[in-house]
């Protein structure tokens, strides 16, 4: 008990701070606009922030490296069976089957929230086991990391959700290019990818389809009156009672998917670039502990996961707002209002600072510095 | 290498994301700021109450019934049950309502995006909504609304004047935003003539609200301007003693002052107008459009007839105002002239002639064959400028809409109209009102005040506007004196010496009346026709329309009578039963006063002894 408590000390000394600060604003900003547009949800949002940071601090504790090899697989599989189980026995709403309820307690739950998790930590144990040769991946081993990308996202697709289902295509190959696949690869894909366009949209469902056309065409109602919102609050953003896109209820779902929106009507130009400067700092911060650590493929994978994440989910959602990419509800990530997604987040943040805090090399070799420096340069 | 691509492609991706909010918020600022505002503010307009037309009494003709209206909530077609229990329910208070029309009409208007009561049932009448009320109004999807529609008292009495109120159409919903608010416009007569006066102007609020129309506060509000009235110079009483006269008779009635106010404009048979307003059926329609007499005609102002024999005063004025010709120089009828090296024979109505004529007797007599002289020394362009003058062959100007021109021809005229000259004999016959000639009753009144009084007015019905007195307008005319002395003279021959054509029933009467009967053929009579068949024995369609204008008292000329009757054979012994009935109630109701004159009390012989000015005349002229 001692010498774990002993050990948990380290959790406090390579704690990357830094990365907690960064989120405070974007938390501050995201529930002063929440509580000014309905103080209820923001009184909900306060309890999704307590159990967040409760998931956040318990996975901080969980000693991820001991227990990765027997949990990673049991976790992965469970989520799959849930996502196999949306589709026999999953609750439709509005023509899409994405939800199960839990029997006994009447909670519903969206497996694909938690596969993005059991995703990237399914690539990042397999990566750390087996990492790639210096000219990157072979198709053979490409090929297998990629079937724990696509047999969750072929299953999410056809609940069907697209979004979700892009974003863990995206953010699976993504991780897959940091680590090093080889190019001959990519080019084969895209080439592939390009010719294969006009099948890939045939396969498409009726709605989906014309959420693209909508798109290719005039913004849709909702588009239309986020436009509005953006474009009246200007460059300085207007008070709360003269915010009334948002306080009037034309902007619709204003507190979750279309945040953005209002956060361009109250706080302007201005509050945008802030907000956008914000994700981008917290962006490249990620993508740097990957830069730093690719000597411990855990610490590249996750982080390097998690920075696709963010980039993903608010690239997609401020273009859709904007009018630049088709609506497909995906949330702004940590600032609209919703407890799920941002509890994950948190659980991600966490299982990264725990693998910061113990770093393999600083466990097993206590001259560090040596093995570091010894590993480094092999990387570009 | 590889982290340097991801960052290029996140760096790709927020600069064209930051160009766009740049774009959006700061440079569309204005623009959006626009969209904004509108979408906050909802404008509802307040219907202006359409203004009374009253007579000159104050009877009203045209008023605002007060009924309700019945409304259904919005988004009812999710549940389609209860629509059609609450269509049921309607239905079974008010037995007259369509159950499968208020559907579609809710059906049509439904949307998500509707968030307005959605009218079902535009009209019900007080006194039905009086039991039903209470009961409805428990339903809380029903909405009970006050509601105004036009209602015209006298029906068809008025019709042709007062005209009637429609369902406004597509096109004048775009080019009048009132009539579009409102839903209803003048379609016809005084309500279409002066449809901007009474349908007044659209007042408004205008709401702060949310998405779902909720609102919040106000921001405007303007008064409608309305209840702006008409008060015609119509007499209700004698027009409806005429329409009840001209029963089974088609033709138009015209009494007016000789200031131009009309009294009474009667054109039968008439129609109702309350079956026009909002909207007529589809039977009714075909009823009145395939009806041989036109009751949806107008015809003092939209029916043309040739003007027969009234139009000679005209060309006797006409010829004394032309250097060629003369009034002072008596003509020779021996029942027919030639024209020309042409056999055809112009006939008098009198078929052995009328022997040596002056003015006086041509007038009183209607020798046709002076006429025709007289117009052949003049041409046909100089009669026709100066018959225009004295308001034949145009619009006289009158309160209503679209009224006819009619023709009086010449010679660009049938150029224009048939691409053929003008022969002689066409001249002949314009001079004696028939072939192209064609001019409306009204025209006809307007130019018998003119002759009475020596002033050209605007007929109009219109004595107030919005309280506002019209005033009559009044044109002097220079005729010459020795001209109208002899027309009148010959005018008054016509009403009250043995032989006058209107002799029989006109000299009768407590006043003394002066006119001219008009027989306009509506069939040429053939060359070898030596003896013309009586009127009463032709076919009905080929019978002549019978004209009678007179005005009265002939000494201090006050009311013009114009009457036509289609078909009516004779104008005098149509007419002329027709015209001194309407004088004598006339009399009766005291519309001469004390200035009644008999016929011992008046000295109509003229003092005036006018020479004909020599040095204007050559005996070539005439030849």
């Amino acid at each position: 008990m001692l010498r774990w408590l002993n050990e948990q000390k380290r959790l406090f000394k390579y704690f990357n701070y830094l990365l907690m600060v960064q989120i405070m604003p974007l938390l501050f900003i995201s529930s002063m606009l929440i509580y000014e547009i309905n103080p209820v949800l923001f009184k909900k949002q306060m309890l999704y922030y307590v159990i967040a940071f409760l998931a956040f601090v318990v996975s901080c504790f969980i000693p991820w490296r001991k227990i990765l090899w027997w949990f990673v697989s049991i976790f992965y599989t469970v989520n799959l069976m849930l996502l196999v189980g949306v589709e026999l026995i999953g609750i439709s709403i509005l023509g899409a089957k994405r939800w199960i309820k839990l029997p006994g307690i009447g909670l519903t739950i969206q497996p694909s929230e938690f596969i993005k998790v059991s995703v990237i930590m399914m690539l990042a144990y397999l990566i750390s086991r087996r990492p790639p040769p210096m000219r990157g991946y072979g198709v053979a081993s490409f090929i297998k990391l990629s079937l724990i990308i696509v047999i969750p996202f072929l299953l999410i697709a056809k609940e069907p959700d697209l979004g979700t289902a892009l974003v863990l295509l995206i953010t699976g190959f993504g991780i897959l290019f940091v680590v090093g696949v080889d190019w001959k690869i990519w080019v084969f894909i895209f080439v592939s990818l390009g010719l294969s366009a006009p099948v890939l949209y045939n396969s498409l469902h009726d709605y989906q389809k014309k959420r693209i056309s909508d798109f290719m065409g005039k913004p849709s109602y909702h588009v239309q009156q986020a436009l509005i919102a953006i474009g009246s609050g200007g460059m300085e953003g207007k008070s709360k009672d003269e915010s009334t896109q948002t306080q009037l209820k034309f902007l619709p779902i204003s507190t979750s998917d279309f945040i953005f929106a209002y956060l361009g009507e109250r706080l302007g130009f201005k509050g945008m670039m802030l907000v956008l400067g914000l994700y981008a700092l917290l962006i490249i911060h990620l993508m740097y502990i990957a830069i730093w650590n690719s000597a411990d493929y855990l610490i590249m994978s996750f982080a390097a996961g998690l920075a696709f994440l963010f980039f993903i989910y608010m690239g997609v959602n401020i273009y859709m707002i904007i009018g630049l990419a088709p609506v497909v509800g995906l949330p702004l990530p940590m600032f609209s209002h919703g407890g799920t997604s941002f509890v994950i987040f948190a659980v991600i943040f966490g299982i990264l600072q725990n693998l910061l805090a113990f770093k393999k090399e600083i466990m097993y070799n206590p001259d560090s510095k040596i093995v570091m420096a010894s590993k480094k340069p092999q990387k570009d | 290498m590889r982290y340097k691509i991801v960052f290029a492609i996140f760096f790709f991706i927020w600069g064209i994301m930051i160009v766009r909010l740049y774009h959006i918020s700061v440079k569309s600022n204005y623009y959006y700021e626009k969209l904004a505002k509108e979408n906050i503010e909802r404008t509802l307009y307040i219907k202006p109450v359409r203004g009374e037309i009253t007579d000159t009494s104050g009877k009203l003709l045209a008023m605002n019934r007060i009924g309700f209206s019945i409304s259904l909530k919005p988004h009812l077609d999710s549940n389609p049950e209860k629509l059609e229990k609450i269509a049921d329910r309607l239905v079974d208070t008010f037995p007259d309502l369509n159950k499968t029309v208020m559907l579609n009409v809710y059906k049509k208007q439904s949307s998500p995006y509707n968030h307005k009561h959605i009218k079902v049932v535009d009209f019900v009448q007080y006194k039905d909504m009086m039991g039903a009320y209470p009961q409805l109004a428990n339903i809380d999807e029903v909405l009970i609304e006050t509601q105004t529609k036009r209602y015209y008292p006298y029906s068809f009495y008025a019709a042709h004047v007062v005209g009637y109120t429609g369902r406004t159409n597509s096109k004048e919903a775009e080019e009048d935003e009132v009539a579009d608010e409102v839903g209803e416009i003048g379609k016809a007569g005084i309500e279409k003539y002066y449809n901007d006066l009474l349908q007044g102007e659209l007042g408004h609020i205008t709401n702060k609200v949310t998405a779902t129309n909720k609102e919040i506060e106000q921001l405007e509000y303007e008064k409608p301007v309305d209840n702006r009235n008409i008060e015609l110079t119509l007499d209700m009483d004698l027009q409806i003693m005429i329409h009840q006269r001209m029963k089974g008779i088609t033709g138009a009635i015209v009494v007016m002052r000789t200031s131009g106010e009309v009294i009474a404009a009667v054109s039968t048979p008439s129609y109702n107008p309350n079956l026009f307003v909002g909207g007529i059926s589809k039977d009714n329609w075909k009823t009145l459009q395939e009806d041989l007499a036109h009751p949806f005609t107008n015809k003092f102002v939209h029916g043309t007839y040739p003007p027969g024999s009234t139009i000679k005063m005209g060309v006797a004025i006409a010829a004394s105002q032309s250097p060629k010709s003369s009034i002072y120089y008596p003509e020779t009828c021996r029942g027919f002239i030639t024209v020309g090296n042409s056999s055809h024979k112009f006939r008098c109505w009198k078929k052995h002639g009328h022997g040596k004529v002056d003015l006086r007797k041509s007038i009183r007599e209607s020798c046709d064959v002076y006429y025709y002289n007289k117009s052949l020394d003049m041409g046909i362009d100089t009669l026709s400028s100066s018959l225009n003058k004295l308001g034949l062959g145009v619009a006289t100007g009158i309160d209503l809409p679209r009224e006819y021109n009619g023709v009086i021809p010449d010679r660009a005229w049938k150029m224009k109209r048939y691409k053929k000259p003008w022969y002689m004999g066409e001249t002949v016959i314009a001079a004696i009102g028939q072939g192209y000639d064609n001019v409306t009753p009204m025209q006809v009144a307007r130019y018998t005040a003119l002759l009475a009084t020596s002033y050209l007015v605007t007929p109009h019905f219109a004595k107030t506007l919005d309280g506002k007195k019209v005033k009559p307008e009044l044109k002097p005319v220079n005729i010459d004196p020795y001209a109208l002395e002899q027309i009148r003279l010959g005018m008054y021959d016509v009403c009250n010496t043995n032989g006058g054509t209107a002799f029989k029933t006109m000299s009768e009467l407590p006043i003394i009346v002066a006119g001219k009967t008009g027989t306009s053929q509506v069939v040429s009579i053939g060359q070898d026709v030596k003896e013309r068949i009586k009127e009463e024995e032709m076919e009905y369609w080929k019978r002549s329309h019978a004209w009678l204008t007179t005005y009265a008292p002939y000494n201090n000329p006050r009311y013009v009578i114009t009457s036509l009757v289609e078909h009516g054979g004779h104008g005098g012994s149509t007419n002329g039963p027709i015209v001194a009935d309407i004088y004598k109630w006339m009399y009766a109701k005291g519309y001469f006063g004390s200035d009644t004159n008999t016929t011992e009390t008046i000295h109509f012989v003229p003092k005036a002894k006018i020479k004909p000015p020599k040095n204007k005349l050559k005996m070539t002229d005439f030849l």
